[in-house]
């Protein structure tokens, strides 16, 4: 702190040029099946959180399945599941495209939802390592569709931040306990998360038509 | 913390919500959020049962009142995935309606059945009304949006059932709702009239 700020004005005008540098040289790579926003790959990685169902539904149902479990189950989740996601992410980076199929991260969220929707007191246990299943098959799916990819790492690492933010957000704002209409609440999103997987996963096996 | 977080899965729900331009929409295909949302209340058949489920879940009490609309989207999904496989049911179109008559019925006397036959009888009708679904659900579009608004406007039918249904409440509000029983049974008994002639 001290040198920086014994820094004369050409020395942060050098600093300044130094950094501009960097961030030119670490311009990101164009991702072909990525969401060419020209966010960058760390940003377009996160984006790709949002702009798919199908690992929202995962996330939110993971969710709503450790916050039902106690606060114990919630906070392990703000660190298993991104953990998860990453690891998944880094061994889907190494396969072709062949994980990146929308059938097991529909499985995995019907699941999810269903366990949410009954409601089974599952433990801590249980629910972290279901936690850190899904997160791995989520993270293969999301790194198996970058594989090849040149900025892939810096996406899915994009991926796995978003993925840290939004169980953190929704993990902190249904922190039990709970009053009975919010318990009610989440098992009804627990039956219809599953509901939407069960018919996503009948159009996946049905196939186009 | 709590208080400013709370409308969070709110605007997550509405995240969901695709905002795709629409200048040459293709009418007859699946679409997105929009469509689904729009294809349970698309027949009044349909819409008169899933009322009608709320309605009675309202005059059964807890814990028919949430486990009824719990457990008829899960069946219905399941009769849905049936319909989208081609796996035929017979008579769908007669239960259905036969669905809006006895769920009408039910409100109309405020029968107080016991829970397990509440949600047998109403898990039946939904793996009906999801079959009809399914076999209508038009191909293409984004299929999971679709698949996850068709639930929400179901859940929503469900909920609307309930807030009329806790009218009962209210001086007046009971025969307000065995009125509004009366009314799902005829539009039934008319529904299934057109599914026998």
């Amino acid at each position: 702190m001290n040198r920086l700020g014994r820094l004369n004005r050409r020395g942060w005008r050098a600093l300044a040029a130094v950094a501009a540098m960097a961030s030119l040289g670490a311009v990101p790579p164009a991702l072909a099946h990525a969401l060419p926003a020209g966010l960058g790959a760390v940003l377009e990685g996160a984006a790709q959180l949002v702009f798919s169902p199908a690992d929202l539904l995962l996330v939110c149902g993971l969710c709503a399945l450790a916050v039902q479990n106690g606060a114990e189950p919630g906070s392990r989740l703000r660190l298993v599941l991104p953990a998860a996601w990453l690891l998944g992410g880094a061994l889907g980076l190494g396969r072709p495209a062949e994980l990146a199929t929308p059938r097991s991260t529909t499985l995995a969220f019907t699941l999810v939802g269903l366990l949410v929707a009954l409601a089974l007191p599952l433990g801590q246990r249980l629910t972290t390592a279901l936690a850190g299943v899904a997160g791995l098959v989520g993270g293969l799916a999301h790194g198996s569709a970058l594989a090849f990819h040149s900025g892939a790492p810096l996406a899915l690492a994009g991926g796995a931040a978003a993925v840290a933010v939004l169980t953190t957000a929704l993990t902190l704002a249904l922190r039990p306990p709970h009053p009975g209409w919010m318990g009610v609440g989440l098992r009804v999103a627990g039956s219809w998360i599953a509901a939407a997987g069960l018919l996503n996963l009948g159009w996946l096996l049905k196939g186009p038509s | 913390m709590k208080r400013f977080l709370a409308p969070l899965p709110l605007g997550l729900l509405l995240a969901l919500v695709p905002a795709a331009a629409r200048a040459h929409a293709e009418h007859g295909h699946g679409g997105g959020f929009v469509a689904g949302l729009l294809h349970p209340i698309s027949g009044p058949d349909h819409v008169v049962a899933m009322v009608a489920v709320g309605l009675w879940g309202a005059v059964l009490g807890p814990p028919a009142l949430w486990v009824l609309p719990v457990a008829f989207p899960l069946v219905m999904a399941f009769g849905g995935l049936l319909g989208l496989l081609g796996i035929p049911i017979p008579g769908v179109e007669i239960a259905i309606a036969v669905s809006g008559l006895v769920l009408g019925l039910m409100v109309l006397f405020e029968v107080k059945a016991p829970l397990w036959l509440a949600a047998l009888l109403v898990a039946a009708f939904a793996v009906f009304h999801g079959h009809a679904h399914g076999s209508e659900l038009p191909a293409g579009g984004d299929a999971l949006a679709y698949s996850l608004a068709f639930v929400i406007a179901t859940g929503l039918l469900h909920l609307m059932g309930i807030l009329l249904g806790e009218t009962r409440r209210w001086p007046g509000g009971r025969r307000f709702v065995q009125a509004a029983g009366a009314l799902v049974a005829l539009v039934g008994l008319f529904f299934l009239e057109r599914a026998l002639a």
